[in-house]
């Protein structure tokens, strides 16, 4: 009996009731933009809040969050300073979206991440993205009927992309992993404003100092997803014939892909299998004719592998080794050797799906 | 007048149920006749004693008066302290000269074989104990008929001189076993037995609020036991039977499973242990994310749970505390209150709970519903002790867990498994077909296996006879 109250005691003083938070009191953040602002040399922090106002439970309210700022000359003291207009706790582990500013993205990364990464109240899994053309700020407010919580909305946005193979999911966790990484640059998805609508746009990329240094085009993007293997749901069109001044177009879906690099002696074989069905056959090719599919086959190897070494073009010029070419070629010789000196062969090879079509028996 | 009878009367004085007769059998011989009218049955005394008390002329010698009365149970006593106990127990005395004989004139005052009504169930047998010694005996005796299922009958209690029935099958049972109850039984110097639920506190070994007796009202779960070597102790107007050793897998699920054919019935089973765990862990699992580690809620989730919250001026764990108490007092009433007014404490206890309390900002919807779901999990046990044992350990989980949220809760876990393991009854661990594990018995409490492979009995509880179906004509 003496053990278990002493034990109890030391239990009772080594922890206490420190992290008591009683959920009335919790003002939950769902969504955070960073803004700098270069006359005053400030940081400025705008956190989404989610109301939990027992009038917000009727559905035709449209208050559904509010938004509280701050400012300050370090990333700590902006944080700081939201405190100071809210009554309630500021509970940042349902954080959900990061919004960065161009700004920041360039020149102040360093300076978030190292505030994030100290916070151990912070969960480390919300999306991380680049405000494109726009502030952070505005982009975090820009809430309309269909968006009531922009935070949720872009989450959703970023899980469910499809159609246009542009996002890259990346979470804090992933970030900090690249950041501390020398021999690989950061890539961000990003997102920008138009007709009063949110919309995802191509991947940012910087270089080794954590500087933005270009936004790609949905080309590009594409392009990146499928070199990072982390393609989803990739589309090529191949222009088959123009009539009358009308394009027409073999569209593919790309499912599934293999991908294996091989840097050996400043080459870098690339091969990448890709498995993709027919979306669209304007052409109207005979796809009972085995003969067809090999020649689209090797039409989309020629287009995808433009695509690919303008990329890896594109790429070099910003000093923006987001592939990690110089980590793989390390880990496997290990020496170093910048990426750019590196010549870049790719072997791409499209299978287009045939299964469940029937081919015609040609009698003899 | 005779000695014995100036005796009997001595002893049994202010007492008006005491009748004696005087019967002149010619006009030398008279006998007679003192029995307790409240436990005898005159119709008996007249058809075994009176109607032939002509024939005891005839008689040569004293112990032909065996053959003249027609009653099945007739003995001579030679001790005169044992009169009181046959007077009370319902004998009639016939004193002859110097000799005393005492015929059984027992009155019928049992209530017929009642169904059972703790330990109900749709399948299996629906008879269930009564008060009487010898009718619950005959019960389980009408399951085993075998010369080896053994009694060794002893009597408790200075003025209720109760019988007490410690029953074993001999080649099963471990005489060890047998040895430990008697010892114990033996020891017990009290007043007054009357039932057995006050004989389960003696063989409690640890201060513990589990269990470590099962004490059940119906002769198929007895019998089951014996036949896995347990023992059982009978007690004479108790309609409980005792059965030990009892382990924590005794308790979760019911015999009447093993009446079902399906055996896809372990599903239930199934979901009667996780149901266990749940109505011990749940409220404390709810405080400890309320109010620690809100990060594993989801987030929609969150924003209901804080608006509904908002209204509520206690602490979540006050809000907790209130609702179990206002639940405990509800299941209380309920058990103490004639069932004729049982509806009434439902309505009002619907009433407060669900509506006037959210109404009223004493509680939140939410925590209704924990507690709601706590309290109907905990339903599906039905032993008061083991009700009691849930009871205890919920409210240390939800203490560990108001004051070090998750953490607490796997510290209360621990003491749980601990506590639980570090029990014994009879001498064997308590949270035996887990720990250690015995697949033999686990198959039998936890998961059923098919009946045909069910061939061993548990070797932690027969000692002998480990075998009880064969299995090689399946």
């Amino acid at each position: 009996m003496k053990k278990i109250i002493i034990l109890l005691f030391f239990i009772f003083l080594s922890c206490s009731c420190c992290d008591y938070k009683e959920l009335n009191n919790l003002a939950i953040v769902s969504g955070i933009a960073i803004d700098f602002d270069n006359e005053k040399n400030n940081f400025k922090i705008t956190f989404e809040v989610l109301n939990d106002d027992e009038a917000s439970d009727n559905s035709k309210n449209d208050n559904r969050a509010y938004y509280v700022s701050g400012s300050g000359k370090t990333v700590t003291e902006a944080f700081n300073s939201t405190n100071l207009e809210i009554s309630k706790i500021l509970y940042l582990n349902h954080v959900k979206i990061m919004i960065m500013s161009e700004e920041i993205a360039t020149k102040k990364s360093n300076q978030i991440i190292d505030y994030f990464i100290r916070n151990p109240n912070i969960n480390i899994m919300f999306y991380m993205l680049v405000a494109k053309e726009n502030d952070a700020k505005t982009i975090l407010k820009s809430t309309s009927t269909a968006n009531k919580v922009v935070s949720e909305s872009l989450y959703t946005m970023i899980e469910n992309t499809t159609s246009e193979n542009l996002s890259l999911k990346v979470n804090l966790e992933d970030y900090v992993d690249l950041n501390v990484n020398p021999m690989q640059d950061l890539y961000l998805p990003t997102v920008t404003k138009k007709n009063n609508k949110l919309k995802l746009e191509g991947v940012a990329i910087f270089n080794n100092k954590n500087e933005l240094k270009d936004i790609l085009s949905y080309s590009e993007s594409q392009a990146i997803n499928i070199l990072l293997n982390k393609n989803r749901n990739a589309f090529y069109k191949y222009k088959c014939s123009s009539e009358n001044g009308e394009d027409k177009y073999v569209i593919i879906n790309i499912y599934k892909q293999k991908l294996k690099f091989n840097i050996t002696n400043s080459n870098a074989n690339i091969n990448i299998n890709l498995m993709a069905r027919i979306e669209e056959n304007q052409c109207n090719y005979d796809l009972k004719d085995k003969n067809n599919y090999y020649k689209l086959q090797n039409k989309f190897n020629k287009i995808i592998k433009k695509d690919l070494d303008k990329t890896i073009e594109t790429l070099i010029n910003n000093d923006s080794d987001v592939l990690g070419i110089n980590f793989k070629y390390y880990k496997n010789n290990n020496k170093k050797l910048n990426f750019k000196e590196i010549n870049y062969n790719f072997k791409v090879n499209t299978s287009i799906n045939r299964n469940g079509l029937i081919f015609e028996v040609k009698k003899k | 007048m005779n000695k014995i009878i100036e005796r009997i009367q001595s002893e049994f004085n202010e007492t008006p149920d005491l009748i004696i007769r005087k019967i002149d059998i010619n006009l030398t011989k008279y006998v007679y006749i003192a029995y307790l009218e409240t436990v005898s049955s005159s119709d008996k005394i007249n058809d075994y004693i009176l109607k032939n008390l002509n024939y005891f002329i005839s008689i040569k010698k004293l112990t032909d008066i065996e053959k003249i009365i027609p009653s099945p149970n007739i003995k001579f006593i030679k001790e005169l302290d044992t009169l009181e106990y046959y007077l009370t127990n319902g004998f009639t005395i016939i004193v002859l000269k110097n000799t005393i004989i005492a015929v059984e004139t027992r009155a019928d005052i049992n209530r017929s074989i009642p169904a059972p009504e703790v330990e109900q169930a749709l399948y299996g047998p629906k008879d269930a104990f009564n008060e009487n010694y010898q009718i619950n005996l005959g019960l389980i005796k009408r399951r085993i008929k075998s010369s080896h299922l053994k009694i060794k009958e002893l009597n408790i209690g200075r003025k209720s001189n109760t019988k007490v029935g410690v029953i074993y099958i001999n080649d099963i049972a471990d005489s060890k076993n047998v040895d430990y109850i008697l010892k114990i039984l033996n020891k017990i110097d009290i007043d007054a037995i009357f039932d057995s639920g006050q004989l389960a506190q003696y063989f409690i070994e640890n201060k513990s609020e589990f269990p470590t007796v099962t004490s059940s009202e119906r002769p198929d779960k007895i019998s089951k036991g014996l036949l896995e070597g347990k023992i059982a102790i009978l007690v004479d107007t108790s309609p409980f039977v005792l059965l030990l050793p009892a382990f924590f897998g005794d308790f979760i699920n019911p015999i009447v499973d093993n009446y079902n054919k399906n055996i896809k019935f372990n599903a239930l089973r199934i979901l009667r242990i996780t149901c266990f765990f749940l109505t011990i862990i749940v409220p404390g699992y709810y405080i400890a994310i309320i109010n620690y580690n809100q990060e594993t809620i989801p987030t929609s989730l969150l924003i209901n749970f804080s608006s509904q919250r908002s209204q509520v001026p206690f602490p979540s764990i006050v809000e907790a505390l209130i609702l179990l108490f206002i639940c405990e007092m509800l299941r209380e009433s309920d058990m103490r209150f004639p069932s004729s007014y049982g509806s009434a404490v439902s309505i009002l206890g619907a009433l407060v709970l669900g509506e006037a309390a959210v109404s009223a900002g004493i509680v939140s919807p939410i925590m209704i519903i924990i507690i709601a779901f706590t309290f109907i999990t905990s339903l599906m046990f039905v032993e008061f002790e083991m009700i009691n044992a849930i009871r205890h350990f919920r409210i240390v989980f939800l203490f560990f867990a108001s004051v070090y949220g998750l953490f607490g809760l796997i510290i209360s876990t621990l003491i749980f498994f601990i506590h639980i393991c570090s029990l014994k009854t009879l001498g064997k661990p308590y949270f035996y077909p887990i720990a250690p594990f015995n697949k033999n018995y686990f198959n039998k409490t936890f998961i059923k296996s098919d009946s045909t492979k069910d061939t061993k009995r548990s070797n932690l509880l027969a000692a002998k006879n480990i075998t009880k179906q064969r299995n090689d004509l399946l």
